[in-house]
């Protein structure tokens, strides 16, 4: 059976420049959670739609991962569960 | 019932960026487009000619608008899984095929979740409603068949192949085209004079037989519609595999020769891991280096003991380039390398030194941390070196 989990391009390191923090509004209700701004680059971006959610287990840490877009642009944005950060990691 | 995501990385990038969608979108390897090859391309994209596994730097020729994206793996890994979950309560046998392929056995399920068609549709709806994406769904009575009907009515299809209606609906598709016939049987049965579907049927059991042993049994099954019992090894999915092996091109011509080696340490260390998944261990290891001008050196060798070790693997590794290259990685520009272990047998599990018992101990104990907080949480030192600075 195939085991997504033996893909080779998981064990590449990953990049050592941290992304950006950024403050966020988010809600989290039952177990999920939901951005709902965030500001980035001197200016409040409205989440007017998350178009792609995922998330990644890091060592001890669970990823949330968000593709949002506040109309314009589309951002992804991730929120770790043990630090409790959230960054922003791209921007198209 | 076979499902078959469309176009399934590109697909997942159109539904995550709205303004990529209805455009051409090839998805790459890597960030850089210049030295990577398409992962996939949207169906905007394969309408230019544009396909997997070609370089991006043709893709881009073909079609100099194209929008690139970097493949986001941990994004279509966890889709791939949330899919397969969504799937497990429509059958007690679902299976992954791959990470865009999934198996559903809809035997006898009919009086628990209804009509195989009605699934269908409510499986391909959940996945756009859900995903934003879009599969195609094969029916057929068989997997084989299944899987071939999930490509006739490509993208967001449905289609029930029946066995009465094989013979017709197959008539003139190419051998090449059904699962498990690849390029090299292809060609011996074009050689035959079975070019199409129907030219199967010209011959009897005994004919295929003589000419390809129990592939001609199987080959014979399916000329007749069926999936026979008698599959080709690379159906066996419960057979051990005969090597384990990984490659990579880097992003860069290397020549630093701690570089290549980091690199080498990384190819050993998931060969390893990889064996130690299986159950295995491999006797011989393969070597190969490419340069920039597409020379390579390609090196193997039989060791005594079998190892499933990483430190060892890369320490035989050495020694396989050591013992070929004069002045071994000295000197060397490197594009491309490539790791591989064979001559599989079982792990012994046995140690007959105290130190090996400890070794063996430490890297039982890694893969457990891997294995409980994720991948790469611990990893060999040397791996570092592979970022450039």
């Amino acid at each position: 059976m195939f085991n997504p989990n033996a893909r080779w391009d998981r064990k590449l390191p990953r990049d050592d420049n941290p992304d950006e923090k950024i403050p966020v509004e988010a809600s989290f209700n039952n177990g999920s959670v939901a951005p709902r701004s965030f500001r980035y680059a001197g200016s409040v971006h409205e989440i007017k739609e998350i178009t792609f959610r995922w998330k990644e287990r890091a060592g001890s840490e669970q990823f949330y991962y968000f593709n949002v877009t506040d109309g314009a642009d589309v951002y992804k944005i991730y929120f770790g569960d043990r630090s409790l950060i959230w960054r922003i990691s791209r921007v198209e | 019932m076979h499902i078959d995501m469309d176009a399934f990385f590109a697909s997942i990038e159109q539904a995550s960026d709205p303004r990529l969608r209805g455009k051409p979108v090839i998805v790459g390897g890597r960030a850089s487009k210049e030295r990577t090859v398409v992962c996939a391309a949207s169906y905007e994209a394969k309408r230019l000619g544009i396909d997997s596994a070609m370089s991006c730097a043709e893709a881009f020729r073909i079609c100099p608008q194209a929008e690139f994206v970097a493949a986001d793996t941990a994004k279509y890994i966890f889709t791939s899984r949330a899919i397969f979950d969504m799937l497990k309560p429509y059958s007690p046998h679902v299976e992954q095929a791959s990470v865009d392929e999934f198996y559903l056995d809809m035997t006898d399920t009919e009086k628990f979740v209804g009509p195989v068609e009605a699934v269908a549709r409510e499986i391909k709806g959940r996945i756009r409603s859900e995903f934003g994406i879009t599969a195609s769904v094969g029916i057929s009575e068989n997997r084989l068949f299944a899987k071939v009907a999930s490509k006739l009515k490509k993208p967001d299809g449905l289609f029930v192949l029946e066995r009465k209606d094989i013979a017709a609906v197959l008539k003139e598709m190419p051998v090449g085209k059904i699962a498990g016939i690849g390029r090299s049987l292809t060609e011996k049965l074009n050689g035959l004079g079975v070019f199409v579907f129907s030219d199967m049927a010209k011959f009897d059991r005994d004919f295929y037989y003589g000419e390809f042993g129990k592939t001609g049994l199987w080959l014979y099954a399916v000329s007749r519609g069926e999936d026979g019992p008698s599959l080709p090894s690379w159906h066996r999915e419960d057979g051990p595999p005969k090597s384990v092996g990984h490659s990579y091109t880097l992003p860069y011509n290397a020549q630093n020769p701690e570089l290549i080696r980091a690199w080498l340490r990384l190819l050993c260390e998931m060969v390893a891991s990889r064996l130690r998944a299986l159950g295995l261990e491999g006797r011989c290891l393969h070597v190969f280096l490419r340069q920039p001008d597409m020379g390579f050196v390609s090196r193997q060798k039989r060791f005594q003991v079998p190892t499933s070790d990483g430190a060892e693997i890369f320490m035989r590794a050495e020694s396989v380039i050591n013992g070929r290259m004069r002045h071994g990685l000295k000197g060397f520009r490197m594009r491309a390398l490539g790791v591989s272990a064979s001559m599989l047998t079982p792990a012994g599990g046995s140690c007959l030194f105290e130190s090996e018992r400890k070794r063996m101990e430490l890297i039982r104990s890694m893969d457990e941390i891997n294995g409980k907080y994720g991948e790469w949480t611990v990893y060999p030192a040397r791996v570092n070196g592979i970022r450039p600075t």
